[in-house]
């Protein structure tokens, strides 16, 4: 089963000088428990793609399609509670509130989700467990390491049972020891828990790691293959020669990527 | 409702985090609740008071008759200078149905000693054995003035009088001196308590009684000015038929001209809860400018606390929060700041009025009504100037505030 299916995605920004089409004649389809990486150059359009995808912006035309139910056209509201129940989201900056515990963290999406405190804490913990931080629950986000946060920030993502997981850069803020234990994780629960996973990067190292790669240029999918092998990082054919390798600062110092051109 | 309840325990979660600056917040809530409802407490347990004085102390039963129409729209200036009270009134006065006593005061100087002790302070009242019925008298020892004492140099000291004169020493028996006449002292009252009474106008703790007619002695002869004119009715029920009959018969001796006051215990309050109305109505407008400033502030802080948590709305956003839950999260947030800041006010009102009132000697009230005006203001408050950041909160777009810095 399909859990996304994008028609002819088309995005363009009005609220500029002159409008911008950050992307145009997106088609794109990911099965249910698929491994995937989506990754281009700044200013590609992958982010527009990403938010796109993770319903935090609408298509200007196209059609989206998410668990089979047209979205495309939903209004904020009902965004906000297919967000709450099918989407997790997992950020380069992991994004914790510092002033709640580890497992307060966990929780908040199941706040939203009106999951009582009991379940919640309970649920919570398990999911600490998943990613191996069940004895961190009442740590602060400041006493735990980097990857640690992100493993915190991949547990809140999984609350909610959601279809689909949208890691965004996740490897990003993190050495490269952090880095491979990070997409192992998630692969990993990629395997055990079935979660289909989209993770959008610059890092063609990272993309290497996924199952299939979706390389996304001015705003249009330049090429969509499936990796070879996930350990075979470097050789996959599927990597693209003009593929910029740039640091991850540089790709979010350099402006939204849907100013593609 | 659970939404609600989750938003509130965020809102305390959030203000623990920053104790400080929500302390400071709430200052201008705390100081403007504060003073309004000390005020309150403090108007009420003056209003209290004096009610408890003309309705229990002293007694509802009388009516005063002044000089003068001190009540009337022209002002007080007929009420100044010799009185317009004379003794056709008293007569007149005693013939009335449902008035059971009458007793003038004539006030009269002089300085009253025992030996070379003087009470400077004494107030010396020529008045008759119907004083007795018009006052509650508490003697602490001898009697009160009878119709034998009529002309008779005899006096009766009120407490502070007694205790300034002789102290702890029997006085009943001994003599005093008033303008070189030799008094006897026949009577002595116990020092009231009641610091109230003094706002009605009728403390005579300092007071030394003598007979009405004996203090012709200090007006060459002639009968003394009438300052007052007390008058008992035999039952509260009649009092204002007795003020109506009263009006009649004393415009008649005075030639069809109203240039005297009959008074109630009953305007005697109402006059005092006038002036303390107006009062308590000023401080609390002053106070509630302290209110609209502590709303401002809670404004601008909520207002910096939305930008500064931009991301943190964002990520709220994006995992799930509706603009309405993010609207409710940041007015409760403000709510709860505010109720906070009502309740310590509460909290330093009752210690506030409570110190007042030692120093003055008076029992602040504090109402039920008191109180839920002031939770209900600060709730309102919260409300009102919440509204503005928490739009502001709800309209950001989870995009650009997961960009924020």
């Amino acid at each position: 089963m399909n859990v996304i299916e994008l028609k002819d995605i088309g995005k363009t920004f009005t609220d500029r000088d002159e409008p911008t089409k950050a992307l145009e004649n997106v088609n794109l389809t990911i099965a249910s428990g698929e491994f995937i990486a989506i990754i281009g150059p700044s200013g590609s359009g992958k982010t527009t793609l990403m938010n796109l995808l993770g319903l935090l912006d609408s298509p200007s035309s196209g059609q989206y399609l998410l668990d089979g139910e047209v979205v495309s056209s939903f209004k904020d509201r009902q965004l906000a509670k297919l967000r709450r129940h099918k989407i997790g989201f997992v950020f380069q900056s992991f994004n914790l509130l510092t002033r709640l515990s580890v497992v307060g963290n966990v929780e908040l999406p199941l706040v939203y989700a009106g999951v009582g405190s009991k379940q919640r804490r309970q649920r919570a913990i398990e999911l600490l467990g998943l990613v191996g931080l069940a004895d961190h629950a009442n740590f602060r986000p400041n006493q735990i390491s980097g990857g640690q946060t992100q493993r915190v920030a991949i547990a809140r993502a999984l609350a909610n049972h959601p279809s689909l997981i949208l890691a965004d850069e996740p490897t990003g803020n993190l050495d490269t020891k952090a880095s491979n234990a990070i997409i192992e994780e998630l692969r990993r629960l990629n395997r055990e828990t079935g979660a289909t996973i989209v993770v959008v990067t610059h890092n063609p190292e990272i993309a290497d790691q996924t199952d299939r790669t979706v390389t996304v240029r001015d705003g249009h999918i330049v090429s969509d293959e499936a990796n070879r092998h996930q350990s075979d990082h470097g050789q996959a054919n599927t990597a693209d020669p003009h593929r910029p390798a740039r640091r991850p600062s540089l790709d979010m110092t350099a402006g939204p990527s849907r100013s593609a051109k | 409702m659970t939404m609600l309840w989750e938003n509130f325990k965020m809102a305390l979660v959030s203000l623990g985090n920053a104790k400080l600056r929500s302390l400071l917040t709430m200052l201008g809530i705390i100081i403007g609740v504060a003073a309004v409802v000390s005020i309150l407490a403090v108007g009420q347990g003056v209003e209290k008071s004096v009610q408890d004085d003309i309705t229990g102390v002293v007694n509802a039963n009388a009516v005063d008759v002044t000089s003068g129409s001190s009540m009337g729209k022209s002002g007080f200036s007929s009420s100044l200078g010799a009185s317009t009270l004379t003794t056709n009134d008293i007569t007149a006065l005693t013939k009335l149905k449902h008035v059971s006593a009458v007793a003038p005061i004539s006030l009269v100087s002089g300085i009253v000693a025992n030996g070379s002790v003087q009470s400077s302070g004494a107030l010396l009242l020529a008045t008759t054995p119907d004083f007795a019925k018009t006052q509650s008298i508490n003697l602490a020892a001898g009697r009160f003035l009878n119709a034998s004492d009529n002309g008779r140099d005899v006096v009766v000291l009120g407490g502070q009088a007694k205790q300034d004169l002789f102290g702890e020493q029997t006085a009943v028996g001994h003599t005093v001196t008033i303008r070189n006449i030799k008094f006897t002292v026949i009577g002595a009252l116990a020092t009231s308590d009641s610091s109230a009474s003094s706002l009605t106008g009728s403390n005579f703790d300092n007071a030394v009684y003598l007979p009405f007619d004996t203090a012709k002695v200090f007006s060459e002869g002639a009968t003394p000015q009438i300052l007052r004119i007390l008058v008992q009715v035999d039952s509260s029920a009649n009092v204002n038929s007795v003020v109506s009959s009263a009006t009649i018969a004393l415009k008649q001796t005075h030639g069809g001209q109203k240039d005297f006051s009959i008074l109630t215990q009953k305007d005697i309050l109402s006059t005092v809860d006038n002036i303390l109305n107006l009062l308590t109505d000023f401080i609390v407008s002053i106070a509630s400018i302290s209110l609209l400033v502590g709303g401002i502030g809670i404004m601008n802080i909520m207002l910096v606390s939305v930008t500064e948590r931009t991301r943190e709305i964002g990520l709220r956003k994006a995992i799930g929060a509706s603009s309405f839950t993010v609207l409710s999260q940041f007015l409760i947030e403000a709510v709860v700041l505010s109720l906070i800041g009502g309740g310590l006010g509460i909290l330093a009102a009752m210690l506030l009025a409570t110190g007042a009132g030692k120093v003055a000697k008076i029992t602040p009230v504090f109402t039920p009504g008191a109180i839920a005006l002031a939770v209900s203001v600060s709730a309102a408050v919260g409300i009102i100037f919440g509204i503005a950041p928490a739009i502001k909160a709800a309209r950001k777009r989870p995009i650009q505030a997961l960009k924020a810095e």
